[in-house]
């Protein structure tokens, strides 16, 4: 194989693919702004209507307020709660969500909880299972009721000459001891090489079918093999564009994200993980760079296997039928490697993707797992080499090339 | 019969501004004869053609098919025209009894009258063997025949042919000039545009040539031959489009 | 005249889309899998978590043991994880992983509890904050110290002569007066909206292309507009081809989610009493009803964006953002605490899936079904109308 012939074959392409709209958008711009839209915008969204919710009176109903007064006068003064008049149908009221909930009391409720002794009386909290305002609502209640439980309880035992304090023997601290990278790291460490691995795939595609089924559906394919270059030297330099074009969309995406994590970080570490609190986003560039480094082979995987399989297809049409389950067959690995409690382990490492997955998750915590790091990068870079094999020999293939 | 007054038609491109593809074209084409379109690539015949079969509306004149007016009465110059232009562009998913069966309903023919007409048309052009079969898997030529087949479904008077012959071999491109002659045989009124000299020689008894959308010359073999001093139709043609 | 040849141009565009296999598996298969698919994915990745949860036995170091002996024997009676013997690198080891807490006792712990009652001791946690099983660990751990502090705080009043009962001051119960049906509703309301609205644009896709910008690149467009059928009658008829595969579409997800919830509440049935999963089928139906306004809308789109296009390539390219502007309302319709109000009942899209979010949850409002019913009609009435503005231009028919 000629280098300069890959060379001169990867250069039309590239010039050509930069003309086409399509792969620039894809490329370019969808990633770059597809990043703050969704991570700011939801966000934004999402705050909205929870605080929203959270400030919002909600409607109660108090029944059999006659027997705990102190309670319901604290109800009533808390101003998170609206008590509306009492309704017969308040279960039903709740049903269909005019109501949020409900507190009853038992009959001689607060008498029985100033006699010494004697049966404990109860309170029930009605309410709407899963439905949001509803489950706040029961919240509040349920925190001005303890507060209240725990008064009564002070209340006794220091009338009888113990002290409040006595009644919490054992105070909890909980201390992090894990670094800030790798508090980060467990955070959004599965979602960073989610997205890298998506946008690879996404930057991939399209090139790989436009350069291998486009060419044979305009009839270009058959000039380019009647010239000088060699078939090896053709489907290389193809698909060096492929590669080149998945690697930018990675990049691009990468960066995007950086850059929002880096202007809005709780915006964006809220929009993707749902975190309650307020964190700052640690990730190391090393820790960065070295994703890259595993993401590599497996970008030359994807863009292998692609070019491959589009190869085998009479239309770009075809060739998309082809390729839309290979796609889902590799997001659905990414996916897995969210879930919590997911780790790598020697078995998992032998898995595409997701060990590249599953790795990227460590780096960015901050560890560096050498061996897993050997293995997973070996393996990728095997299979890449055998994908990238079998796309060479295709084009060898006359049934492949000239399929009618 | 064919009756064109002026037409014209003007396309406005961004890049371009007006462009006019078609610049005041008169003629007549009488029935039982072929009235054959000569010019070159861009020249404005299918334009033409296209205003005729009410598929572009005139940006200005008129012409009357088969007695009405194409812009006046567009439906009733599509029942009585047969447009053929690329032969091969079919339904794919179709079978060719299927496909013929579709334009005949479009022409109102009932179930009855439309069975009994496709085996007539389907026996004639000897299209039985693969009447059942998808259009996606039939040869270069069965997919003409089945074009030709659409074109007769309704037995229209006017046939109008857009370079049927483009990119068809020399066994196949006979099959339809042998169709065409047909359709003069059956007393119809026949047009059409090519850029193939041999074609025209053989086969119209009237000539136009248009070049850049006007209609600058016209008459029978005999009559362009003894006006420009030229036996030869290629020669003609250069003659008649360099001035 | 005009009925008839929209119905024959119906007949013929419907006979011709079902042979090809993209349609079928784009708008029938792709339906009905999506959602067992989706469950049956789902049910698993829960069995395989849960699973390694319960498999590994976390590992739990406890610091300064001679100060709190029976605390740390309670803490190691505790089957969910396993104490390891002390180490000063213990830092390091939950950073790696390898140790999920250290519980550290100061000095005097139990000896101050007992001698004393009035000053609360402080016993330390180390974890790793976020991590899955660092925070199961932690959670553990407390629960076992709440039943310690318990412990204590009977015998303190025991010693002081109280009756127990003076701890126990009232019983509070929490009770769902939301019938199963509510709450399966107000849970599938927040996700299902979006996938049905999604498989209905995409259901309507190729159908829409491939008999527009499909047409145009075959070439057989020329030989349709020369035949008797008018433009108008054209576009119609090929707007209810899309329309019609749309609706299958949308019908055979409604079906299969229902399906797929109802086969998930049999088995979920069986392992736990304590959720109930039901499905009304009145509120499925409603919900289907209103989306067929919306598929009308996403046909007619399409259709009007394709016939723009020059091949089916290019029709692709405008129809990738349409996905992603309809996905957009999709997706905030799952935010929580979003609810259907009088201005959201406005925007497009958004209002079906808030709307359909309410029906599920039993929730009929009609007045805003009804306005959002007519609206997005009138939406799809406009866009039909500028598909056939569309088709009439014929720069548009030829373009090159």
């Amino acid at each position: 194989m000629n280098l300069k012939n890959i060379r001169v074959v990867y250069n039309k392409e590239r010039m050509d693919m930069l003309r086409d709209r399509r792969t620039v958008f894809n490329m370019l711009l969808f990633p770059l702004i597809m990043f703050p839209i969704i991570s700011i915008g939801f966000n934004r969204m999402e705050n909205m209507f929870r605080e929203k919710a959270k400030k919002e009176a909600a409607q109660i109903m108090v029944l059999g307020a006659a027997h705990a007064p102190e309670l319901d006068a604290r109800l009533r003064a808390s101003g998170k709660f609206e008590i509306l008049p009492l309704a017969a149908d308040f279960k039903q009221q709740i049903s269909d969500k005019k109501l949020r909930a409900a507190v009853e009391f038992s009959p001689g409720f607060e008498q029985a909880l100033h006699a010494a002794g004697g049966v404990s009386p109860t309170l029930t909290l009605y309410f709407y299972r899963t439905e949001l305002r509803s489950e706040l609502a029961v919240r509040g209640l349920e925190e001005l009721i303890g507060k209240y439980r725990t008064e009564i309880v002070q209340g006794r035992v220091v009338s009888q000459g113990m002290s409040a304090a006595s009644l919490t023997p054992v105070i909890t601290k909980e201390q992090n001891v894990a670094s800030a990278e790798k508090v980060s790291g467990v955070r959004m460490g599965a979602i960073i090489p989610y997205f890298i691995i998506i946008f690879c795939l996404m930057g991939a595609l399209h090139p790989a079918m436009d350069l291998t089924a486009g060419e044979k559906e305009r009839g270009t394919l058959e000039t380019i093999l009647a010239s000088a270059v060699s078939r090896g030297e053709l489907v290389m330099g193809k698909f060096l564009l492929v590669l080149t074009t998945s690697l930018i969309t990675a990049v691009i995406s990468l960066i995007s994200y950086s850059a929002t994590l880096k202007f809005a970080p709780s915006a964006a570490a809220r929009g993707v993980s749902g975190a309650a609190k307020d964190m700052t986003i640690h990730f190391s560039l090393q820790a960065v760079l070295m994703v890259f480094v595993m993401v590599l082979p497996l970008a030359v995987l994807f863009a292998a296997t692609l070019v491959a399989i589009s190869l085998m297809a009479r239309s770009y049409k075809e060739a998309q039928s082809y390729t839309g389950p290979i796609m889902l067959a590799a997001i659905v690995p990414a996916i897995a490697s969210i879930l919590p409690g997911i780790e790598l382990n020697p078995a998992l490492a032998l898995i595409p993707v997701l060990n590249v997955s599953l790795v990227s998750k460590e780096l960015l915590s901050g560890s560096l797992p050498w061996a897993s790091i050997a293995v997973v990068f070996i393996s990728t870079s095997f299979y890449a080499a055998i994908a990238l094999a079998i796309a060479v020999l295709q084009f060898q293939r006359e049934e492949v090339l000239f399929r009618a | 019969m064919i009756e064109s007054q002026g037409l014209t038609k003007i396309f406005k491109d961004k890049k371009r501004g007006e462009i006019r593809a078609v610049d005041g074209v008169s003629f007549k084409a009488q029935p039982g004869q072929i009235y054959g379109l000569l010019g070159a690539n861009g020249a404005g015949k299918t334009t033409t053609l296209r205003m005729l079969a009410t598929i572009l509306k005139p940006s200005s004149g008129t012409a009357k098919v088969a007695g009405f007016d194409v812009v006046d009465d567009p439906e009733k110059v599509r029942s009585n025209v047969g447009f053929l232009s690329t032969a091969t562009a079919l339904y794919g998913r179709l079978t060719s009894k299927e496909f013929v069966e579709y334009f005949g309903r479009l022409h109102g023919m009932d179930e009855a009258a439309l069975a009994k007409r496709i085996g007539v048309i389907f026996d004639r052009l000897d299209m039985n063997e693969f009447r059942d079969r998808r259009c996606d898997k039939l040869s270069t030529g069965m997919k003409q025949k089945v074009s030709i087949a659409r074109t007769l479904v309704h037995n229209p008077p006017v046939m109008i042919f857009d370079e049927p012959t483009i990119g068809l071999d020399v066994m196949t491109a006979r099959v339809i000039v042998q169709f065409i002659r047909e359709c003069r045989a059956q007393g119809k009124t026949v047009i059409f545009s090519t850029h193939v000299m041999s074609e025209v020689e053989k086969l119209c008894d009237t000539i136009g040539i248009i070049h850049n959308g006007k209609l600058l010359a016209e008459g029978t073999l005999p009559q362009l031959r003894e006006r420009h001093a030229e036996q030869d139709m290629e020669e003609i043609f250069v003659k008649v489009v360099g001035e | 005249m005009a009925a008839r040849n929209i119905g024959i141009v119906f007949r013929k565009e419907l006979m011709d889309m079902l042979r090809d296999r993209r349609t079928i598996v784009s708008s029938i298969l792709v339906p009905i899998l999506t959602f067992p698919l989706l469950m049956l994915g789902f049910g698993v990745l829960a069995t395989i978590v849960v699973r390694k949860a319960t498999k590994e036995s976390p590992t739990v170091m406890i610091l300064g043991e001679s100060n709190a002996p029976a605390l740390a024997k309670l803490l190691r009676e505790d089957k969910q994880f396993e104490v390891v013997p002390p180490a000063n690198d213990y830092v390091q080891r939950i950073n790696d992983k390898k140790l999920r807490a250290v519980v550290e006792f100061p000095a005097g712990f139990e000896d101050n509890i007992r001698s004393k009652p009035n000053e609360p001791q402080t016993l330390t946690i180390y974890h790793y904050e976020g991590e899955f099983r660092s925070q199961n660990v932690l959670n553990n751990l407390e629960e076992s110290v709440e039943k310690y502090n318990a412990t204590v705080v009977a015998s303190r009043v025991a010693a002081a002569k109280m009756p127990a009962a003076v701890l126990s001051a009232f019983d509070s119960k929490k009770e769902n007066v939301a019938s199963a049906e509510k709450v399966t509703g107000n849970i599938l309301g927040m996700i299902l909206p979006y996938f049905v609205i999604i498989l209905c644009l995409t259901g309507a896709m190729y159908p829409a292309m491939d008999s527009t910008a499909g047409e145009k690149e075959r070439g057989t467009i020329e030989t349709i507009l020369a035949s008797p059928v008018g433009r108008t009658d054209l576009v119609i008829g090929k707007f209810l081809l899309v329309l019609t595969f749309s609706i299958v579409t949308t019908a055979l997800s409604v079906l299969s989610f229902s399906g797929s919830v109802l086969v998930g509440a049999e088995m979920l049935s069986r392992v736990t009493k304590s959720f109930v999963l039901a499905l009304s089928a009145k509120s499925a139906a409603v919900v289907f009803l209103m989306i067929v306004p919306l598929a009308a809308v996403f046909s007619a789109l399409l259709l009007a964006i394709s016939l723009i296009a020059r091949s089916y390539r290019e029709a692709q390219t405008y129809v990738g953002p349409l996905i992603f502007i309809v996905i957009l309302p999709g997706m905030a319709s799952m935010l929580p605490g979003i609810e259907l109000n009088n201005r959201l009942a406005l925007v497009p899209i958004l209002n079906v899936s808030l709307v359909a979010k309410d029906i599920f949850a039993g929730q009929y409002h009609w007045n805003q079904i009804g306005l959002i019913f007519a609206s997005t009609c009138v939406y799809a009435a406009l866009a039909l109308y500028v598909a056939v503005r569309q088709f009439n231009r014929e720069e548009v028919l030829f373009r090159s």
